[in-house]
């Protein structure tokens, strides 16, 4: 793959990231698909770390999570091709939560174009401010999403 | 004279506004590279009272921040062209402290197509908040007036 992607595939990873919020906080469990693949996996840092396989176990986790965790916002997203062919995407968060305060951090993706448009096929959330327990991952493990010349998708109009 | 920019243009200019937060809040000073010129001038608050001059002067601050730095977030984008054809952005951005309190304020880019992609030429940033109550925030008229050398 080229590091070429159009403006209307930016658009569309973009569309699929915020689909995430609205979907996951809202309990919309029928429509997580507009932001994961049928085969992603979601992953958490946060205390002793979690990974959830699959759309299904995502739904599970989402129909079974307490009525007051936190909204997401996400922002300054950067995409990324790597030599893999990967499409990667680097994202801050903020997690508003039911007291007013907030926790905020990273997301870190890899997304892929399917018949429906594009999804989220990995996750793996990491938080960074305020410091929680969390695992730490290695810099070899994030190395694909460190953003270098050679990486950084290039828009293009078509 | 620049054109009004394309959508692959402001996909590139937002890209660009997305990735100050993970290069500087990381110290990663060899990303700078990919968010602002060579000759970027980097001015911070009313006055302005900062002044970095040049990628090298900035990266230097980038590196000796301390730990209770902020993170930064950039968000709202307006894009416009200025009068003399320069493509301008006005952001806000939220930053999150080590302690779980925010500031917020604006970054007001002045943005140049290089060969590698749209870089930060310009950058003025003023807070907003925290402010004293009853203080009404500070900013500038947008697009900015700022003349360049070069």
């Amino acid at each position: 793959m080229t590091r070429v992607l159009t403006a209307a595939d930016i658009a569309g990873i973009h569309q699929a990231l915020a689909q995430f919020a609205h979907t996951f906080d809202n309990d919309d469990i029928d429509s997580l698909g507009e932001a994961f693949s049928t085969d992603v996996t979601v992953e958490n840092t946060i205390g002793a770390g979690y990974s959830v396989p699959g759309l299904a176990a995502a739904a599970a986790f989402t129909r079974r999570r307490r009525p007051d965790t936190p909204d997401h916002q996400t922002h300054d997203s950067v995409v990324l091709v790597g030599d893999d062919d990967k499409v990667r995407v680097r994202s801050r968060y903020i997690a508003t939560l039911v007291d007013g305060t907030v926790h905020a951090g990273d997301y870190f993706d890899e997304v892929e174009r399917t018949d429906d448009g594009w999804r989220i096929t990995y996750r793996i959330s990491v938080p960074r401010n305020p410091p929680l327990t969390a695992v730490k991952l290695s810099d070899e493990f994030l190395e694909p999403w460190r953003p270098t010349p050679g990486r950084l998708a290039v828009p293009a109009e078509e | 004279m620049t054109t009004h920019p394309t959508p692959a243009d402001l996909a590139a200019i937002h890209q660009t506004l997305a990735l100050f937060a993970h290069v500087f809040d990381n110290r990663d000073v060899d990303g700078l590279g990919l968010v602002f010129t060579d000759d970027v001038v980097v001015e911070s608050g009313p006055g302005p009272n900062r002044t970095y001059r040049g990628i090298a002067e900035f990266a230097a601050y980038a590196r000796g921040l301390s730990d209770a730095a902020p993170d930064h977030h950039t968000l709202n984008t307006a894009v416009a062209v200025d009068g003399q054809g320069r493509v301008q952005t006005r952001s806000r951005y939220i930053g999150v402290k080590p302690d779980g309190r925010l500031t917020s304020g604006e970054f007001l880019d002045i943005f140049e197509r290089t060969p590698e992609g749209w870089r930060i030429r310009y950058r003025r940033s003023i807070q907003r908040t925290p402010r004293p109550e009853g203080q009404v925030a500070f900013t500038v008229d947008f697009p900015l007036t700022k003349e360049l050398d070069g």
